[in-house]
């Protein structure tokens, strides 16, 4: 039996179930950081002794990475206008680059953890440092999530392509907004984790 | 279709290219020193949401939705907001101190007490 609406529009939301799905989902991410940042903003301006991590950060490093995820978020909208002119070589460089700026991310953070650690500036250091970690960690996470379905999309997932292009073009739409939220995510906590 | 998609090519270079710009304005506004603390917050604010709004209503096709979406973001912002600010409700909020409920209660302290550290 076909699941409806996976890619003509349902008449009454005018949507693929799918869209109106992640945007329900991404409702919820929303909320999830938005609670973290409310946490951040209350410790930080309650406590006069707040351990400035601006200090320790590596801004040039975290610039690159917000550099990363913005090339990342233009790749992935590239690879579905790929999609919808019907050209699956051009999508799959595109994905490609995708994955590849992801995974620039990740080494990045790495670097930047591997640093602080080996210095000492463990989550229990301090409370902005539990919030750093907590934040990024979250961000990273989602950011792993990301590369999972990326692999998956960009592998065996592809077949797809044959037999629904349409629909396949529809899961592209739907994991690129995820993408572009978590590039969201990072242009807030760039500035309020390592600049402000 | 093929021809509508492709007249958004340039807007996402464009896009592409004022985000990168806005991203060097982030870290350069950083480096400025401002009298009152709260007009680097602004700034720094500002240019993130400025940045936020290109990649929602470009990427994220925002500028032009259906309104479920739209519905479902709105009643997203408000409930954003009130987990914004209802912990700060509860932190300004004095009812009960006075009357002898809270006397070992104190504020202000913090178990960091780490101040300095070192660039690297």
């Amino acid at each position: 039996m076909q699941i409806p609406y996976n890619e003509e529009l349902r008449p009454d939301t005018g949507l693929y179930n799918a869209k109106l799905g992640i945007w329900l989902f991404l409702a919820s991410e929303v909320m999830l950081f938005g609670a973290l940042f409310s946490a951040y903003i209350m410790l930080r301006s309650s406590n006069p002794y707040w351990f400035d991590i601006k200090t320790i950060l590596n801004i040039p490093l975290a610039t690159l990475n917000t550099v990363l995820l913005i090339t990342s978020s233009v790749t992935m909208v590239m690879s579905w206008v790929s999609l919808k002119l019907k050209d699956l070589n051009k999508f799959k460089m595109y994905l490609g680059l995708t994955l590849l700026c992801s995974f620039g991310f990740l080494i990045v953070k790495y670097f930047e953890y591997a640093a602080k650690f080996a210095h000492g500036y463990a989550p229990a250091y301090s409370t902005s440092l539990a919030c750093y970690f907590t934040m990024t960690g979250l961000h990273v996470l989602h950011v792993i999530g990301g590369i999972v379905v990326f692999l998956y999309l960009i592998g065996p997932g592809i077949k797809m392509w044959d037999s629904e292009p349409e629909r396949f073009t529809n899961r592209i739409e739907v994991v690129g907004l995820y993408w572009h939220f978590v590039d969201l995510v990072w242009i807030f906590l760039f500035p309020a984790l390592y600049l402000l | 279709m093929s021809n509508d998609i492709k007249h958004h090519i340039p807007i996402y270079r464009n896009v592409f290219i004022a985000l990168l710009i806005l991203t060097v304005c982030t870290v350069g506004a950083s480096y400025i020193h401002y009298s009152y603390a709260w007009v680097g917050l602004l700034v720094g604010l500002l240019i993130a949401f400025a940045k936020g709004y290109l990649v929602a209503s470009q990427f994220m096709h925002l500028n032009n939705e259906k309104k479920w979406i739209y519905g479902t973001l709105i009643l997203t912002v408000i409930f954003f907001f009130v987990l914004l600010f209802m912990p700060l409700f509860w932190h300004t909020n004095n009812i009960g101190y006075g009357n002898g409920a809270y006397e070992n209660v104190s504020h202000g302290h913090s178990d960091d007490k780490h101040h300095h550290g070192e660039g690297h």
